[in-house]
């Protein structure tokens, strides 16, 4: 057996430098997937040259096997990947299963050894990058790995008895929810029979021909309505307690409605550069105060800012997020009797929203019911009866929502009363990343708080949407935000689209310091940004090195928890 | 109050509760010793040393970041509290007396001088943070010579300026004789480390002064320099006070050093000297 050739790689990266799998796949098996149900519709020739259908399955889409009871998906894990059962079959469960393995797959490279070595090793330039090899001969087609997700087993026939679950045969797709929006997987999927094989598309790869394809962007999209709707009302706490028929019902009433731009990072960053008070005017009104009630409001992706007319203007009284609901009280009331009852407040989408509107009868049939048990376990019920130190005062809400900081699910926040200033912080970033800190100790500041200049770990992580080769994504498991530095390919997408500048562009370097050039003698850049160290034993260095407790990692719609660190 | 109360919580407390029974224990094993007619010195020198050890390991866990061997607050803590255990340590081995030896001043002048910098270091990392914070935002220190560098060429610019445009030389005058020495570079630091204002004023009040010789455009300019002398002040006062934030590390740490230094040559001479003694 011949040895693979290699050459030296100093070149920018190309879209499918690491295909989906080990090896892309070969023909015979992109003919074959290309001809189900899912695919078949599929026309090559919507697709540019530079960006084949036949391409796109190849190198974004592998083959997994599965054994009886193994676990595929888990419910809350982070997806980025779409499935399609070629043989066997599986089962969904709409709850989060306890497996034997627990799941949580190691963390790749995470050692004392590794993290010592790193401690010790000599020092390199800015920014250096080893020369990478790529094989050119193509090693034997690699099988299906036998035991691949990782997630452990459970019992199948116990998971029948004690959860409702749905079994889905060949050619079913499933995963298509969470691959198209990053959001968390609303169901653990399980496979039910022998050698279960899927294939398996990961969300570049669907977002691509979801893109190029309008037929195959009607199928998902029809999927996403058909399953994806009743699994999102399942999440959201206000109708836990509805049974399927209930959901289906409430499924094929309601009105799936977005609101704002999905651009609107750019003219975001411009508004908050001029005067941050007039962010406000631009966010598109989704109901206005005195309005009639036209059904209840269910936050499906994206944030809201409720306000209320004070004088000349708007007033924000508070923010929604994902399963947040509005026009709750207002519903009450009319179920109550009351005559001419208008919307008390004005909702408005922050960038871009996507919305349920659950009509009137519905909310009030299915969701008022069970309204006084919800009310009491209610944030903003509650609120009302927390310490004043721990309420948001309004500009403190102005500054977080003005400038869009509720997005942050990691933000990095500084403590202005405890900071001294020391740079303990921006040190340890950097000796956790080869001398190339990742965030600089700056941002806006409001009272004692400072949102600095590093990656928040959104939410709704608008970087991710442009990104040609998927080289920014979520981690599976902890929904971080990372970049994949091989298959960067430098081309700023995120760097633009991040709304807090928390992204940055670098020129690589080899290990002489020199940079490094293509063939046309260019910098090759790489998208750079925080990755909560998740290569260390120790989590974010930058909180683990502050010695004053001035630096903290905090999910800013935490209010009770912000406020309280703050002091 | 309430920081004094923040300063000294529960925790605090419970830690001073600590700090104080190990150092009860200590006196009693030190007293036993004595009693037991042992060299207790020796028992008490190496227990200060021990403690000076555990105290360098904040500089060492603060090298080895990325290991999970607790969050560097805990050892600034731990840092803090084996210092209060330290000093108590240090004036039993002393034995509540002024040192006899050249030496031995050298020795005692130097931990003198750790502790003495090392408590300042703790209570102005305490205080100066938020006074920072309520003059003005944040600004990045290594930042602020630039930033100065900037307000002083506009400072120049508005007083040519002010020449070039027009029959009025006050602005010009006042900048020559008094300006351009404020922006040359950081001025009135101890003015600025007592949080006084009276500098300012004092420059603020000539530029009033003058308002009267100026017409319309000359009263504009006054507006900017002005401006202009406030955010210096302003920069000044962060360069001051942040400056102190880190000034006081280059006495503690190379002080510490020598502390070592002098501690390894204090153990050889005490082991040399110590023929015959019961250890």
């Amino acid at each position: 057996m011949s040895v693979p050739e290699s050459e030296l790689l100093e070149e920018r990266n190309r879209r499918w430098d690491e295909p989906f799998g080990d090896e892309p796949l070969d023909a015979a098996t992109v003919a074959y997937i290309l001809s189900l149900p899912a695919f078949v519709n599929v026309d090559p020739a919507e697709f540019q040259a530079w960006l084949p259908l036949d391409q796109i399955i190849a190198n974004d889409g592998r083959l997994r096997r599965y054994q009886p009871g193994e676990v595929i998906l888990r419910k809350g894990d982070y997806g980025s990947s779409l499935f399609v059962i070629l043989e066997g079959g599986v089962l969904t469960v709409p709850d989060k299963i306890e497996t034997d393995g627990q799941g949580q797959a190691p963390k790749r490279g995470v050692s004392w050894r590794r993290s010592i070595a790193q401690l010790f090793a000599s020092a390199k330039p800015p920014e250096y990058r080893s020369t990478r090899r790529r094989w050119r001969g193509r090693a034997a087609p690699v099988s299906p790995s036998p035991a691949p997700s990782g997630l452990g087993k459970i019992d199948i026939d116990d998971v029948k008895k004690r959860h409702q679950t749905i079994t889905l045969q060949p050619p079913d797709v499933f995963g298509e929810l969470a691959a198209l929006t990053g959001r968390q997987r609303i169901a653990t999927v399980i496979a039910t029979q022998q050698d279960t094989l899927l294939f398996e598309l990961r969300w570049q790869g669907v977002r691509d021909i979801r893109t190029c394809s309008t037929r195959f962007r009607q199928h998902i999209d029809q999927l996403y309505r058909e399953r994806g709707l009743v699994g999102r009302l399942r999440e959201c706490p206000l109708l836990h307690h509805l049974d399927e028929q209930a959901l289906d019902e409430i499924a094929t009433e309601s009105l799936f409605e977005t609101y704002g731009n999905a651009d609107w990072m750019h003219r975001f960053k411009r508004e908050l550069q001029a005067d941050a008070s007039r962010v406000i005017e631009q966010e598109t009104v989704i109901c206005e105060q005195g309005d009639h009630v036209d059904g209840l409001l269910l936050i499906n992706r994206g944030f809201a800012r409720v306000t209320e007319r004070v004088d000349y203007g708007e007033q924000a009284i508070d923010h929604l997020s994902v399963n947040d609901v509005f026009g709750l009280d207002e519903i009450n009331a009319i179920a109550a009797g009351e005559a001419g009852v208008a919307l008390k407040a004005s909702l408005r989408a922050i960038g871009y929203v996507d919305i349920i509107r659950i009509p009137t009868k519905l909310a009030c049939k299915y969701v008022l019911p069970a309204l006084s048990a919800h009310l009491r376990n209610d944030r903003r019920v509650l609120a009302s009866s927390e310490p004043a130190a721990l309420k948001m005062q309004q500009d403190m809400m102005d500054f977080l929502v003005d400038h869009r900081f509720i997005n942050g699910e990691q933000a990095m926040v500084i403590n202005l009363d405890r900071c001294v200033g020391c740079d303990d912080c921006v040190k340890a970033c950097a000796t956790a990343h080869d001398n190339n800190p990742r965030f600089r100790r700056h941002g806006f500041s409001h009272q004692n708080a400072m949102v600095v200049n590093a990656c928040m770990h959104c939410t709704d992580p608008v970087c991710l949407i442009g990104c040609p080769t998927g080289a920014i994504h979520r981690d599976e498991n902890s929904g971080t935000v990372l970049i994949n530095d091989g298959t960067c390919i430098g081309c700023a997408t995120c760097a633009n689209s991040c709304p807090y500048d928390n992204i940055k562009m670098v020129d690589i370097r080899d290990k002489t310091g020199a940079f490094l050039l293509d063939s046309d003698g260019q910098t090759i850049s790489r998208a750079t940004k925080c990755d909560l160290c998740v290569d260390q034993l120790t989590g974010p260095a930058c909180a683990q090195a502050c010695p004053h407790d001035a630096l903290i990692r905090i999910d800013i719609r935490d209010s009770r928890k912000l406020l309280s660190w703050l002091g | 109050m309430a920081r004094l109360s923040s300063m000294f919580s529960r925790g605090a407390a419970v830690n001073l509760a600590l700090v104080s029974a190990a150092f009860a224990l200590f006196v009693l094993e030190n007293w036993r010793r004595d009693i037991g007619l042992h060299d207790f010195q020796f028992f008490n020198g190496w227990t200060l040393v021990t403690c000076i050890v555990v105290m360098m390991l904040l500089t060492w866990r603060k090298k080895v970041v990325i290991l999970p061997l607790g969050r560097v607050r805990f050892w600034l803590l731990v840092h803090y509290y084996v210092g209060f255990l330290t000093v108590a340590v240090f004036i039993v081995h002393t034995k509540y007396e002024f040192p006899g030896s050249l030496l031995n001043w050298l020795l005692w002048s130097l931990f003198v001088l750790v502790s003495v910098s090392g408590l300042l270091g703790a209570a102005i990392s305490k205080i100066l943070p938020p006074r920072l914070e309520a003059q003005s935002e944040r600004i990045l220190f290594d930042r602020i010579p630039l930033f100065r560098a900037q307000l002083a060429a506009q400072a120049e610019a508005i007083a040519r300026e002010s020449v070039q445009d027009g029959n009025t030389r006050s602005i010009a005058r006042l900048y020559m004789d008094t300006l351009s020495d404020f922006f040359a570079g950081p001025r009135n630091i101890v003015a600025h480390l007592a949080a006084s204002k009276v500098p300012q004023s004092r420059l603020l009040g000539q530029l009033s002064a003058i308002e009267r010789y100026l017409d319309d455009a000359g009263k504009d300019r006054l507006q900017k320099m002005r401006d202009l002398v406030e955010a210096k002040s302003n920069l000044d006062f962060h360069y001051t006070n942040g400056g102190l934030l880190r000034l006081w590390l280059f006495v503690h740490v190379p002080a510490t050093y020598a502390l070592l230094v002098a501690i390894v040559v204090h153990v050889v001479l005490a082991y040399a000297f110590a023929a015959g003694t019961i250890v």
